[in-house]
């Protein structure tokens, strides 16, 4: 009896494999509402949306390098580092989907050992880190942008903060860029939406 | 083997085949798809048309599985490219990545001239480059100096180096250039029209073509110029006649005497040079070392380019680095205690003497040391800089 049904199994997954993608993503008949729920995500705002901690007391959002616009994230780049950017994710119950997608560079003197890293983090409502989702460090190309994207759909419903984290030991720098993040967040039509008006401050 | 067992083991065989369908599959695929890549390198964008980029010279079919990212910018001609293709069987190119990237060189060297008001032209690593208000400067990993090193990236506009970014880095015993190649030669070579002087010494690898991007290590001479010690050219084929290694091990076997000759990591046998990096911030190259190398096949030996000690029996308790004149020498050779800035330093075997033609009491060197349980300072790298006007050097002589 537990072998039949663990042949219909096997029979269903194989047959049901090609369509897992789209299972994932919902069902596409109903109607879905996608909105970027990331404020400020090009830092062209300064700090607005974003609480920043800094071992060395640098501002960490720099018009040093920017991948697009005048502003960025620039994290570490000195010895000692410990540089964060956070900001809390609404991410309702019923969420369909909710990518984050960040561009970062970096910059390095560190020989081949890997020294410092670039983390990127969900924590929960009491500050304690619920997720590392993804990390890069000083070992990975320098010099060049790249697209990071990542799925946070298994943390809907949760009170999150999403936190970018910067930490470089006692010798040779490394400087960590990141830019034009956003979290595309699908919800069905029927849910409450939360919307959020873009927030340009003019000096 | 009857049919019923047959049968009892279907639903097994078909579990398995649904498992690799979901799971194992793919993952080959991508697999397979890197292992096919064959030629990867990076260059100037010569000419952009629908179904054709040219890069470096290099002509690359562009097919609907080609993924182009725009890092920075747009795509268009001057911009580089650092692309992964795949050779086929006419020799012709097809290109499976395309990553689009600003053309911004990089130099990094010690800064010895900054304009008041910092606008203007500055000298760094003995090469002008044009500042202007929208120069972006950073202090945070120190103050940007003179005598600072600094690292700049810049772009050339008007036949001039205009400096994009500028931020301070801790000193390295060369200066490290990343650009372009214009020109190429047995004893010059042109990489984002910085000029470097090569030699028979000169550590290249690659195959040298124009257009293509490479990273340089140079040594500053006393007229500003920059002679070329190693560079790698940013193009890698898996059909290269000299193949790029890289290679993680332990030291097995060392030269008997210093560090350049054959060492042996792992059964390896490496070619060092005079010209090859040797990195001892984690640790000295002593045998038992593991060590990272970067290099090239040639025959059955490794040409090393860089090697990275990676941890050591001679670990250091802490790494120093200091610079000021020399004091003291040792009386017969350079292997014992020397006396820089006032304090003693211990040069052995493992010590790499960048610039020995100019040792001499009085002139100015920068230690890059590690220092042991007793205290003493051992060296792993010395560079001795060549002397300036109005530097008052004493030679040995006159000691």
């Amino acid at each position: 009896m537990k072998r039949t049904v663990l042949s219909t199994l096997a029979l269903l997954g194989f047959l049901m494999a090609p369509l897992a993608g789209k299972a994932a993503a919902g069902n596409t008949d109903a109607p879905v509402v996608c909105n970027d729920v990331l404020i400020n995500g090009g830092f062209e705002s300064g700090s607005a949306g974003w609480t920043q901690s800094s071992a060395g007391g640098f501002d960490l959002i720099s018009q040093y390098n920017p991948r697009s616009g005048a502003w960025g994230a620039y994290l570490a780049g000195y010895d000692n580092a410990d540089d964060r950017l956070r900001q809390p994710l609404p991410l309702p119950a019923g969420t369909i989907s909710a990518t984050l997608r960040l561009w970062w560079s970096l910059e390095t003197e560190e020989p081949a050992l890997a020294n410092d890293d670039l983390t990127v983090s969900l924590l929960s409502a009491d500050g304690t880190t619920l997720a590392e989702l993804w990390m890069v460090d000083n070992t990975a190309p320098a010099g060049q942008w790249a697209e990071a994207v990542i799925d946070l759909t298994g943390y809907a419903g949760q009170d999150v903060t999403l936190q970018l984290r910067a930490t470089t030991n006692a010798y040779d720098l490394t400087d960590f860029y990141m830019d034009d993040l956003s979290v595309l967040v699908c919800i069905p039509a029927s849910l409450p939406q939360r919307s959020y008006l873009p927030l340009v401050v003019h000096s | 083997m009857n049919s019923k067992q047959n049968r009892s083991r279907l639903p097994w065989l078909l579990m398995i085949l649904a498992l690799l369908t979901a799971f194992v599959l793919p993952a080959s695929a991508v697999i397979a798809a890197e292992e096919t890549a064959g030629v990867q390198f990076s260059g100037v964008i010569d000419a952009i048309a629908p179904e054709a980029w040219t890069v470096a010279g290099e002509t690359l079919a562009i097919t609907g599985d080609t993924v182009v990212v725009i890092t920075t910018g747009n795509a268009a001609p001057g911009m580089w490219a650092e692309v992964r293709a795949v050779r086929e069987d006419d020799d012709t190119l097809t290109a499976r990545r395309i990553n689009v990237m600003p053309p911004e060189m990089r130099l990094r060297g010690e800064a010895t001239f900054i304009p008041d008001g910092r606008v203007g032209e500055w000298i760094i690593g003995g090469q002008p480059f044009l500042v202007d208000e929208d120069t972006r400067i950073s202090d945070r990993g120190g103050p940007v100096i003179v005598g600072a090193w600094l690292q700049v990236a810049a772009v050339e506009e008007g036949g001039a180096l205009k400096a994009v970014r500028i931020r301070a880095i801790e000193p390295l015993p060369h200066v490290e250039v990343m650009g372009a190649m214009q020109a190429f030669g047995d004893t010059s070579w042109t990489l984002s029209s910085i000029v470097l002087a090569a030699d028979e010494d000169t550590l290249v690898q690659g195959e040298p073509q124009t257009g293509l991007l490479a990273m340089a290590a140079a040594e500053l001479q006393p007229d500003n110029s920059l002679l070329m010690l190693r560079v790698r050219v940013m193009w890698q084929d898996r059909g290269a006649t000299h193949p790029p290694v890289t290679l993680t091990g332990l030291i097995q076997q060392l030269p008997p005497h210093g560090l350049t000759g054959r060492w042996m990591v792992d059964g390896q046998q490496l070619a060092v040079s005079r010209n090859t990096l040797i990195d001892q911030r984690n640790g000295l190259a002593v045998v038992g070392a593991e060590v990272r190398v970067d290099g090239w096949q040639d025959g059955d030996v490794v040409v090393a380019r860089e090697i990275i000690v990676i941890s050591s029996p001679e670990p250091g308790l802490q790494r120093v680095h200091f610079s000021g004149p020399i004091r003291r020498l040792p009386d017969n050779g350079l292997l014992g205690l020397w006396m820089v800035d006032g304090r003693q330093v211990r040069v052995t075997e493992q010590t790499r003497i960048q610039g020995e033609r100019f040792v001499r009491i009085g002139a100015m060197a920068q230690v890059w040391g590690l220092r042991n349980e007793e205290g003493q300072i051992v060296a792993a790298t010395i560079e001795v800089h060549p002397p300036r006007p109005g530097d008052v050097i004493i030679t040995p002589a006159a000691k």
